[in-house]
């Protein structure tokens, strides 16, 4: 889906406005929404790919007014809504509802798996895709021309465009089939643009892009 | 400026509206900014080619909070801004400007209405120009935009088409929107929509835009 979300190589957005890394949290609420966000993700049947496909479907306008942690909560509304676990009516502010109880039971997350599932991450088997790589480092490609009108991780800005794979980093979960509700293992590369191909005449020569791309978003070159 | 405005192929704006009986106008203010888009040129020159651009400018979150004509008065109001011939004060409080005896270039009704329907050509004709395509002739669109005004929208780079006319010699609106006159030859070029949109698009479905030279290389 190329909403709003995908502005990477879009003007007219203003300065990046650098912040010391000390800042932490801007409120206390995005503290909140952070935790809230990895409570729900450890305990709930949705993960990354689901949280970011419903922030992507944000209306632009709202999506531009809102801010990083508002983005979030807006993403996890979504998702919360859409297994039954929360209702308009529960967000307007009528009686919480018992959980559906075709979903399984919520696994609750104790304090000290807090620290190890935000800095670790969720341990997930990766099978195989059943066919070989396609690509090995050092390969010259090009990436596919067009998006989707689901959930990508291929952005505009790299679409159609020549690239030279650095290295095969093994088999990941496609974010595009997970967030359609069909997971399977993909290929993934990390693979490398010259700023001159995605940027222009006016980019540095030398300089370059890296992205990891599943092998779905790639072909050989013509 | 691959900014906002560029929304061509960009998903999640909703469904296009259709209203029955549109209105030319649906507020008299309306009626007013188109009136002063109009008329304010005959004083303080400016065109399409510069116009769209301070369209373009609009900051991206303001952009998609207003109205066709809010835009038009933000532009016009910018362009008149940057030449000096508003200053942010006065904006901010028109009742402290004097009312300014008649300029001796503006325009009156007589002279507007006609000008509307003439429009401003960008067409010259007389003017040689190089023809590097001719009808039938595969070509290929930039792969990339430039960091000023273009009419080459992000939807259309890196694409195949193909020549179907050759309009002769237009102003190029990227460079006349910085002052450069020289014009270039102008092509309509037709594309497969699944050359843009990927194969859920209809096989016969295709779209044609109008390209200057600059935009295309032989395929």
């Amino acid at each position: 889906m190329d909403g709003i979300h995908d502005m990477g190589g879009m003007q007219g957005f203003g300065e990046v406005v650098d912040e010391p890394e000390t800042m932490g949290f801007h409120a206390d609420w995005h503290g909140r929404m952070f935790a809230l966000s990895r409570v729900v993700r450890y305990s709930l049947p949705f993960g990354g790919d689901h949280v970011r496909q419903a922030i992507e479907r944000m209306a632009p306008r709202h999506y531009l007014r809102s801010s990083y942690y508002e983005k979030w909560l807006e993403g996890n509304i979504a998702c919360l809504a859409a297994i039954g676990v929360v209702s308009e009516a529960e967000l307007a502010g009528g009686p919480v509802a018992p959980l559906p109880a075709a979903l399984a039971p919520p696994r609750p997350m104790a304090a000290d798996a807090a620290a190890a599932f935000i800095f670790g991450g969720m341990a997930g088997a990766r099978p195989s895709p059943p066919t070989p790589p396609r690509f090995k480092a050092g390969d010259r490609i090009r990436t596919i021309a067009h998006g989707t009108a689901g959930h990508t991780r291929l952005p505009r800005y790299a679409r159609n465009q020549p690239c030279r794979v650095e290295t095969a980093l093994g088999s990941y979960i496609l974010a595009d089939a997970n967030a359609a509700g069909a997971p399977r293992p993909d290929w993934c590369y990390r693979v490398a643009f010259a700023a001159c191909d995605l940027w222009g005449p006016e980019a540095v020569v030398g300089d370059s892009v890296t992205l990891d791309l599943w092998e779905s978003y790639l072909e050989p070159a013509a | 400026m691959d900014t906002i405005h560029d929304m061509g192929g960009m998903h999640g704006f909703g469904r296009v509206e259709e209203e029955a009986n549109e209105p030319v106008f649906h507020a008299d203010w309306e009626r007013r900014v188109f009136a002063m888009v109009s008329a304010v040129p005959f004083a303080a020159l400016f065109g399409d080619d510069q116009f769209r651009p301070a369209i373009e400018r609009i900051p991206p979150e303001r952009y998609l909070s207003i109205s066709y004509y809010e835009k038009w008065l933000d532009a016009l109001t910018s362009l008149l801004v940057d030449r000096g011939w508003v200053t942010e004060a006065e904006l901010a409080d028109p009742a402290s400007v004097p009312v300014a005896p008649r300029h001796p270039k503006a325009a009156l009704p007589s002279d507007v209405v006609p000008a509307i329907w003439a429009g401003a050509s960008q067409s010259r004709p007389g003017v040689a120009v190089l023809r590097r395509f001719q009808l039938g002739d595969a070509v290929v669109t930039k792969r990339q935009g430039s960091p000023g005004h273009t009419r080459l929208p992000r939807y259309a780079r890196g694409k195949a088409g193909c020549i179907i006319k050759a309009h002769g010699a237009f102003l190029v609106a990227d460079r006349n929107s910085i002052g450069d006159q020289t014009p270039e030859m102008l092509y309509t070029v037709a594309f497969d929509a699944r050359e843009l949109w990927g194969p859920e698009a209809r096989s016969r479905d295709s779209l044609t835009l109008d390209l200057w030279d600059r935009y295309l290389d032989p395929a």
